[in-house]
């Protein structure tokens, strides 16, 4: 009883984790950052499942402050709809890693063409997921936030697509050479990074003091 | 946008945090907001001219340059 009492008034000090003094804020963004790096080396370093399956509660862990972290930084408290995103996104990131790590090596040996495009495109399913779980949080925000969003994609598709064009050119006139899957693959990560570093600073700049 | 937002939050002594509660909104907005840097909606404005019971038009007033 007692232990679900420390746990259930830590639960409350990490919701409202932007009363926290400003150096405990920046601390736990740190400490976020390091356990979602960490995570990730852990689980790309080792190959056993115990060390993988903790990598990956390590990460959960990571993923979980670092959502918390960030909103305290920016003085924002986590609302119901911060709450709903973090709860569908976990277990679909945690799928699209298990898919990545354990399904995709599986493809080559696989002979019949349609259990090959459903294994190599198995990781499609969290994305889409994902997908429409970020579609329903921004409807979800409120309209300053949807502005923000709405600025941060187009900003996403304007860096990506000139940067695209222009390393496209130089491939083109043979000063550069870019594998084709490689840069295919690349276009969804570089849409959500310039995205998401849109959307943080656009919140940097307009943070509560 | 000119608006008193502020200065009626804290006449209720209310900190941004509590009135973007009330309003269902993020701080920042509220935020944004009170430094003219976000002009709200029709409904977002109404919203707050409801809850500090004043009229709309008390509240708001267009910068005169920019009329």
């Amino acid at each position: 009883m007692a232990a679900w009492g420390t746990f259930t008034m830590g639960r409350m000090a990490i919701g409202r984790m932007d009363q926290w003094p400003a150096w405990q804020r920046w601390g736990a963004l740190v400490l976020a950052w390091v356990l979602y790096i960490g995570g990730f080396w852990l689980l790309l370093d080792n190959r056993e499942l115990v060390v993988r399956g903790l990598a990956l509660l390590v990460i959960v862990a990571g993923l979980l402050l670092l959502v918390y972290a960030c909103k305290a930084v920016l003085n924002e408290r986590v609302r119901n709809i911060d709450r709903w995103q973090m709860r569908a996104m976990l277990p679909a990131f945690l799928v699209y890693i298990l898919l990545a790590l354990y399904v995709l090596p599986l493809v080559d040996q696989i002979a019949t063409p349609w259990l090959k495009a459903a294994a190599a495109l198995s990781p499609m399913a969290p994305l889409l997921f994902v997908a429409w779980v970020m579609v329903r949080y921004v409807n979800r925000c409120d309209e300053m936030e949807r502005r923000q969003h709405l600025e941060a994609s187009g900003i996403a598709v304007l860096v990506v697509g000139l940067v695209g064009m222009s390393l496209g050119l130089l491939s083109a006139a043979k000063l550069a050479v870019f594998d084709a899957t490689f840069a295919l693959l690349m276009v969804l990560p570089a849409l959500a990074t310039v995205y998401g570093l849109a959307c943080a600073l656009a919140k940097w700049r307009h943070r509560a003091r | 946008m000119k608006n008193r937002v502020r200065e009626l939050r804290e006449a209720h002594g209310w900190s941004q945090g509590v009135l973007a509660e009330h309003l269902d909104v993020s701080r920042q907005t509220i935020n944004a907001i009170e430094n003219g840097k976000y002009d709200p909606s029709l409904p977002l404005a109404f919203k707050l001219a409801r809850l500090f019971k004043q009229r709309i038009e008390s509240m708001f007033e267009p910068d005169e340059g920019r009329q």
